[in-house]
């Protein structure tokens, strides 16, 4: 059944996702054509700078706030009917939205990548293309000498769990602000930055050391977070689920 | 659509009712096949377990018989049929009398005024 | 054994009691309309079967379960309000009663929606308000459910789409299955009833059949209901 929710929800988030990823990756290939022939200027090189940075944005951005909708449309919202009348239990629902978040951030990680990769290849001509190649063959090499490789892999995790916690941490405020009649959204948002007040705290008790030299405990230290948002919020909505 | 009943009556009973002018109207003859329970349910709108009773009723009169696998047929026994009719004319004419009765008027006076309506047609 | 049966049922929202101390059983194979004004408790009692709610108080089973995952294997509930995806269209909603549930029966289904003349593709935010309901009654029904729990199911539509809804749920429904169904409008349902069910202010206030109903009170089920619910009384 988890399988069969994951479906559902990454099949409605992908029908959101498309088009941007299709924008997306569509710019890349204009703004790679554009590199290629108006190969001088530093107004294209701004340009292309700050479309690189809005896309950055936007591949960061979207995928939450639509995850935030599709979680209150799906579970909190009308349809919420249909999902909790399917013989799912409550837990199943929330781990799937967890993992399907989990799945859609990767994703996301993927596309970005790739619009970078279009936007190389195509701008670099054949011989700019080659030596490019051979740069990152090289840079390769450096890098399994450097054992940098490793780090970027780590910063990598890093950054997927962050956001999957960040948006566990958004599930959890959206089921508190389900507890307030008529201000939801409202307590929602207050729910979510006290919950930041309190992991702030928390953060100045505990100090964790540095996080590339301690990467383990920073991913525990983030799954933990998201296994304990994830069960405060499936406790709300298993005992205080009330659709209006 | 479906049809309609009469309030201050239960259901079954109208139904009832109406199976028996079917009856003797001859729109289900004698020996004849009745309508499923669920089909006469949908025709008329009602829960089927209102015309399972409505037809419990029918046979419990010896109107209906039930062949253990193939359903209701309508009896073909004449002398029933007779006495079905003779009983629904009696309650029409029951009906009538109440009403009439209700208006003032004594017996004799119903007898003549329903004389009266014939004669005048 | 009962499909559905509470006791001492009880559901308080902060300091408001929806529900106060209901007792009901539902046998098998009947046709039970939940009867009452609105606000007297049809809806809440409706979400309480479902686990769309938890009790305040009380107990509440379905065929000798709590409401939870095995329950709603066998409960069709039809809400009072548009609960699909908008965006979805038939065939993906075929799809989806099928992916989740096992009684749900496709062939059923795709011959009403056939009937209907409702396009495969056009997905419910295109259709009209009369189609959605529909529609939804139509996945509702093709469940082989054993209990069907549906929330006004004809409020609010014209005459001829409740002589279709009501056709729908009475030619649909197997012979040992129970439907539950909450209504305002007692006139309109009341041929299909086996039997009432009156709420009011979150209390059970008779639970009959009908036909016993009409014979005590010698009224139909809908006079009855408003001489009980008369708001001057009230």
């Amino acid at each position: 059944m988890l399988g069969k929710l994951m479906k559902y929800d990454l099949k409605a988030a992908f029908r959101s996702f498309a088009p941007l990823y299709l924008a997306l990756l569509g710019m890349s290939v204009i703004i790679g054509l554009f590199g290629r022939f108006n190969a001088e200027g530093n107004s294209v090189l701004a340009f292309i700078a700050i479309v690189y940075g809005v896309t950055m944005i936007i591949c960061w951005v979207i995928p939450i706030v639509i995850l935030t909708l599709r979680f209150k449309r799906n579970l909190l919202g009308d349809e919420g009917y249909l999902s909790f009348s399917l013989p799912v239990s409550t837990l199943e629902h929330i781990v799937a939205k967890v993992l399907s978040a989990l799945v859609i951030t990767v994703v996301c990680a993927l596309v970005v990548v790739l619009s970078f990769l279009i936007i190389g290849l195509i701008s670099a001509d054949f011989e700019q293309l080659r030596n490019a190649m051979q740069q990152i063959m090289s840079a390769f090499s450096q890098i399994f000498d450097a054992n940098l490789l490793p780090q970027i892999f780590k910063a990598v995790v890093f950054s997927i769990l962050t956001s999957v916690e960040l948006i566990s941490q958004i599930y959890l405020a959206l089921a508190i602000g389900h507890l307030v009649k008529d201000h939801e959204t409202l307590a929602a948002v207050g729910a979510f930055i006290g919950i930041n007040v309190i992991l702030s705290l928390v953060m100045n008790v505990i100090h964790l050391p540095n996080m590339l030299e301690s990467a383990g405990l920073y991913y525990v230290y983030s799954i933990a977070l998201t296994a304990l948002f994830t069960s405060l919020t499936w406790l709300i909505l298993d005992r205080n689920l009330n659709l209006g | 659509m479906s049809w309609t009943f009469k309030s201050d009556q239960p259901i079954y009973i109208q139904i009832v009712e109406r199976i028996e002018i079917r009856i003797v109207k001859g729109e289900y003859p004698p020996g004849s096949k009745l309508p499923s329970v669920r089909e006469l349910a949908l025709e008329a709108g009602v829960n089927p377990n209102t015309v399972q009773r409505a037809y419990a009723d029918l046979e419990q009169n010896g109107f209906v018989r039930t062949e253990r696998t193939s359903g209701k047929y309508v009896t073909d026994d004449a002398e029933m049929l007779i006495s079905l009719r003779k009983s629904l004319s009696s309650k029409y004419i029951e009906e009538l009398f109440v009403r009439m009765t209700e208006l003032g008027y004594s017996e004799k006076e119903v007898i003549e005024a329903v004389k009266a309506a014939k004669g005048e047609n | 054994m009962n499909v559905l049966e509470c006791r001492n049922l009880t559901k308080n929202y902060g300091s408001k009691t929806a529900l106060d101390s209901v007792n009901i059983t539902l046998e098998s194979g009947r046709i039970t309309g939940l009867l009452g004004p609105n606000g007297s408790g049809k809806t809440t009692l409706i979400k309480l079967a479902c686990r769309l709610l938890v009790p305040t108080q009380g107990d509440i089973s379905i065929c000798g379960n709590q409401p939870g995952v095995e329950t709603k294997k066998i409960v069709s509930y039809l809400p009072d309000r548009n609960y699909l995806p908008e965006w979805m269209n038939c065939r993906d909603l075929i799809y989806l009663y099928e992916d989740f549930y096992e009684d749900f029966d496709t062939q059923r289904a795709v011959d009403m929606i056939r009937s209907l003349n409702i396009d495969h593709k056009i997905p419910m935010k295109k259709m009209s308000k009369g189609t959605k309901e529909k529609l939804q009654l139509i996945l509702t029904m093709s469940r082989r459910a054993k209990l069907y729990l549906l929330d006004e199911p004809i409020a609010g539509v014209d005459p001829a789409a409740r002589d279709y809804i009501l056709h729908t749920i009475l030619s649909n429904y197997d012979e040992d299955a129970s439907i539950l169904i909450s209504t305002h409008l007692i006139a309109d349902v009341e041929s299909v009833l086996d039997e009432a069910i009156f709420l009011k202010e979150g209390k059970v206030i008779l639970q009959d059949s009908v036909d016993s109903i009409r014979e005590q009170s010698g009224k139909s089920l809908d006079e009855h209901f408003r001489e009980v619910f008369r708001c001057w009384e009230s």
